[in-house]
């Protein structure tokens, strides 16, 4: 499979189903996802997980291996913030929360995978 | 409750929230129909390896550079521990080599770059008067001339006056100590441009002094910490300095030893203290014009260059000076066409401006010692990096490449570095004060002051570090360009092996080892013919020791008495074998000529001069070959002894027959008469260890000779018995019974002197002995390592030769050719550098004969012995090699 073909499964949110691991997809993916999560509202790391899972349609598998690094990147980045908190379960969670700055990062982010869509995409219709 | 937290995971808090995702999985597959047991399971198996995913998320927090420097440092020390041999070997090695060279560097900065520790010493000078009558001998001033150059226009911006002198302080028991001390004028710390460290300097006001005030005295910074402790207290205390009430108003700077960098000055006093010192019958510099001793360090104008302020100082001073000494030069040829110069005091006065040329020699051949270490632990290091080729063929095929493994050998070097390093610091605190015995003036008295320099220990360790780094990756560079399968399959060493590398490192060693070898047979044999030559005299069990009667308010005649009667007392104590007392004292290099001649003949001659006590010959253990020695009756200039040359060449005559001949003396129109000839001494060595004994005139010690010993002349007093500290305290009980309150200096036995005015001598012979030693350990372990790595590589060539027939012998002949080559090329290089050091030796030492047939043959000896053990041990490992069993294996 030409490299461009797993790129765009990886950009369009489409898990590859032979090499559905974190580290495939773009660099800064993972990041956006979660952040684009906790923007709906805050979350701890199972439900981050299913959340991504969910909303990708299942189609995206993120793997804990890659989860809990990516936070502690974030929480060193000041992007997300985190909190003890009582889940629904009765269990003693670790809640995650978007902040200003990571709210900007986000923008950013988007804007610049949008570009980099649309431009793939032209490059692929011809 | 929940907990704000927003900064770094715990590992704790990382833990527990893996733990709940764990749970909240669990909870969901259980909700999904699978059992409690089977939920927890899978939701485990999915989640993964709890610690690696720990470890990950602590990595975005850490440092990975620092990590990764860490981790190596690590693993570079697990790695060396398990060679403790080969790491203390290369400590030692590179220990010696930079403590050495610091050592020595200190020595030479010492005496040939050191400028003095105030502000612009670049624009210091001395002033000096130049006299015909005694060319190239710079004299001094007086006060009246110091004063009177002030009062004159020149380039100077300020000058001030230094004399040394000793002054009598209390110790702690209340001893009286005899102290170096310098009379300055009050000035001289600003001309200097110095700053206390405590308290204040001499200040303008204490130029007047009156009996009602204490006199101000400055301490050394070393005299405040021995005996105050460096205790603030001590600044207003009073003291009694000569026996008189002084009061402590500062502390010099740290480092600070006036304008004699390496002899200690232990306080500083108005000048007009000298006043205190001395009798009125002396001469005193302080108002006679024409008594010279005062030194004179002026500061010039900025921009002024020396040259300049120099010619201007003649132009302007010549007729001046002339002036002044007119009534002297008529009957003191000296004093006739003086003129007045400058020279920079950059340095001030260098005590060790003659060990200059030695340890320039010695700084030559230890940075030759230096690169010889580095180049031993350059042979080691790769010797052991060979031996590690299967640890890196399998690193390389577990995945490390090039640069991993070259950072790893770079961390093993820097840390073989580092030790040698820290190593080198007691070794060149030590070497440096081993070195200061060696540069101690004759007959100085004094230790000679020189600390390490930390400048040129941080240079040797990074030249160190960096030749050991530089040979540490090659073992690497070579190992990475190897194929890691045919090295593991192969179980045998490289197929590259670095062989020209190898043999350069050996040549050199040996090339080395000879120079060092060589030079130390030549040092010792020069020390040993000097040591052991006839001198003349007898100095072992003799100690020479002064007394302050300057201090006594005495006529000549009086200090003359005293002499005589401590002389009578010593002589009859029991502790003493005989004493007498001189002027001058053997090998201090200090020879005053006197003009001789035979009355009624024009030729005039100028031999060695000295004026000695009674009992002189027998203390020293002379020869007298006929008459007899001074009596305590020959109190005048009227009798006079020679030795055995003097009689030949000036009388023509024999020993025997020059007894009762007349000679006239003429010193500087000072002494002047005839005097008749009472003894004749055999000859002996004087001022020059290296110098053939002189012709020598003998005077007693009269008032006369007290009186025109000026002001700071002591006779020395030599006392013979088998117990120095008999000795000593014979002499202080008596001292202290004829002249209670006189100070001391310290007892020095004469074959300290001697072996003092052997100091480079023997400075070379122990430096070249120890260390060549050291090369020639060094050389056959690292010989031994580097054959026994190259008999390695050779191997499955030595097996094949014997499976085709050669002998046991012709295989351990492979080895002890290639040792025998290499010792060849090693020997020629050595040659080579051998005659690099002669060049030098008879150029800037005036060795007469540098080197010998003998010192050569003995390095190559020595080198054959090395060769010998270092080839023997791998050409008998070749000749018994099982040539089946080894191409089995290699197969």
């Amino acid at each position: 499979m030409a490299p461009y073909t797993y790129l765009l499964y990886a950009c369009s949110g489409m898990g590859y189903p032979s090499m559905a691991k974190s580290r495939d997809l773009f660099p800064g993916a993972l990041e956006m996802m979660i952040l684009r999560s906790l923007q709906l509202r805050p979350m701890h790391g199972y439900a981050l997980v299913q959340h991504i899972q969910q909303g990708s349609d299942e189609l995206l598998q993120v793997e804990e291996g890659s989860l809990y690094p990516a936070l502690q990147r974030m929480l060193k980045a000041e992007w997300v913030v985190a909190e003890w908190q009582i889940s629904s379960t009765n269990r003693r969670v670790r809640t995650y929360s978007i902040t200003p700055a990571g709210k900007k990062h986000l923008a950013e982010e988007t804007s610049r995978f949008e570009a980099m869509l649309k431009g793939i995409q032209l490059v692929l219709a011809h | 409750m929940a907990t704000l937290w927003s900064g770094r995971s715990s590992v704790e808090e990382l833990s527990e929230e893996m733990e709940s995702h764990i749970l909240e999985k669990a909870d969901a597959l259980e909700a999904s129909g699978l059992s409690p047991d089977e939920a927890l399971r899978s939701a485990l198996r999915s989640f993964g390896n709890q610690a690696l995913l720990r470890d990950r998320s602590e990595d975005v927090w850490s440092d990975t550079l620092l990590r990764r420097a860490l981790t190596c440092l690590r693993f570079a020390s697990v790695q060396l521990r398990r060679e403790p041999l080969f790491v203390g070997v290369c400590i030692l090695i590179l220990g010696l080599g930079i403590g050495a060279n610091t050592a020595i560097f200190t020595g030479l900065y010492h005496s040939a770059f050191r400028k003095l520790p105030v502000s612009d010493p670049d624009r210091l000078v001395f002033t000096t008067i130049a006299s015909p009558a005694v060319p190239g001998i710079p004299l001094q001033l007086s006060m009246p001339l110091l004063s009177g150059l002030e009062a004159r226009s020149t380039d100077l911006e300020s000058l001030s006056g230094w004399m040394h002198d000793r002054v009598m302080v209390p110790d702690a028991n209340g001893e009286q100590r005899s102290l170096s001390a310098m009379l300055v004028t009050v000035n001289a710390f600003d001309v200097l441009g110095v700053r206390p460290a405590a308290g204040r300097l001499l200040l303008p006001a204490d130029a007047l002094h009156n009996s009602a005030k204490p006199w101000p005295v400055v301490l050394s910074d070393s005299y405040w910490s021995s005996r105050y402790h460096r205790s603030p207290s001590a600044i207003g205390e009073h003291v009694m300095l000569s026996g008189h009430e002084a009061e402590i108003v500062g502390v010099a700077p740290y480092g600070f030893n006036g304008i004699t960098p390496n002899v200690p000055v232990e306080m500083y006093l108005p000048i007009a203290f000298y006043d205190l010192q001395r009798p009125t019958v002396r001469r005193d510099p302080l108002r006679e014009p024409g008594c010279l001793a005062v030194t004179a360090v002026g500061r010039l104008r900025e921009g002024v260059t020396i040259h300049d302020a120099d010619l201007q100082l003649d132009q302007v001073t010549r007729t001046w000076l002339q002036q002044q000494m007119a009534s002297l030069a008529a009957g003191n040829s000296v004093y006739r066409g003086m003129t007045m110069h400058l020279s920079s005091a950059s340095r001030g006065q260098q005590a060790l401006n003659e060990y200059r040329p030695t340890l320039t020699l010695l700084q030559l051949l230890m940075a030759g010692v230096l690169v010889f270490c580095c180049i031993s632990v350059a042979g080691l290091q790769l010797a052991r990096g060979l031996e590690r080729t299967h640890e890196f063929a399998v690193r390389i095929a577990l995945g490390a490449n090039q640069g991993n493994l070259i950072q790893q050998c770079m961390v093993e070097a820097m840390l073989l570095a580092a030790g040698g390093a820290l190593l080198a610091v007691p070794i060149a605190l030590v070497g440096t004060q081993w070195l200061s015995d060696f540069l101690t003036k004759p007959g100085a008295g004094e230790m000679t002051v020189v600390h390490p320099n930390w400048l040129v220990l941080v240079s040797a360790v990074a030249v160190a570090m960096v030749c050991t780094v530089l040979v540490g990756i090659v073992p690497a560079t070579f190992a990475s360009q190897a194929s890691p399968a045919a090295v593991l399959h192969s179980k045998s060493t490289l197929r590259r092996p670095p062989s020209f590398a190898s043999r350069v490192l050996l040549i050199t060693q040996l090339a080395v080892t000879f120079l060092l070898i060589a030079t130390a047979s030549y040092s010792w044999r020069t020390l040993r013919h000097l040591s052991g030559q006839q001198l003349g005299y007898n100095p072992r069990h003799v100690t020479e020791v002064s007394a302050q009667f300057q201090e006594l308010d005495r006529s000549p005649q009086g200090i003359m008495d005293l002499y005589r009667g401590l002389l009578s007392a010593l002589n009859q104590h029991s502790g003493i074998e005989s004493a007498t007392d001189a002027w001058i004292t053997q090998l201090t290099t200090f020879d005053p000529q006197i003009n001789v001649a035979v009355p009624g003949d024009e030729r005039v001659m100028q031999i060695s001069f000295n004026q000695i006590g009674p009992l002189y010959f027998r203390t020293l253990k002379t020869r007298l070959l006929a008459g007899r020695e001074f009596a305590e009756g020959d109190t005048d200039d009227d009798h006079c002894i020679i030795n055995e040359l003097a009689a030949r060449q000036l009388l023509n005559v024999s020993a025997t027959q020059a007894i009762g001949r007349k000679i006239r003396v003429s010193f500087y129109n000072e002494l002047n008469g005839i005097c008749e000839v009472v003894g004749v001494a055999a000859d002996a060595k004087f001022a020059d260890i290296h110098a053939a004994p002189p012709p020598m005139l003998f005077l007693p010690i009269t008032a006369h000779s007290v009186h025109l010993g000026g002001y700071n002349v002591n006779m020395v007093f030599l006392l013979r018995g088998s117990d120095e500290q008999a000795l000593e305290r014979a002499y202080v009980e008596v001292l202290a019974k004829l002249a209670p309150g006189i100070g001391h200096q310290r007892f020095l036995p004469m074959e300290r002197q001697r072996n003092d005015a052997l100091g480079r001598e023997r400075l070379l012979a122990y430096t070249m002995s120890f260390f060549g030693g050291l090369a020639f350990l060094i050389c056959l372990a690292a010989t031994l390592s580097l054959l026994l790595m190259r008999v390695r590589q050779s191997i499955p060539e030595i097996a094949i030769r014997v499976a085709l027939g050669a002998s046991p012998r012709q295989a351990a002949g492979i080895i002890m050719r290639e040792m025998a080559a290499l010792l060849a090329l090693g020997i020629v290089f050595g040659l080579a550098l051998l005659g690099g050091a002669v060049l030098f030796s008879t150029h800037a030492l005036h060795v007469q004969r540098p080197a010998d047939l003998i010192d050569v043959c003995g390095a190559v000896i020595l080198l054959l012995i090395v060769t010998c053990i270092a080839g023997g041990v791998p050409a008998w490992y070749a000749a018994n090699l099982q040539p089946m069993k080894v191409l089995c294996r290699d197969a």
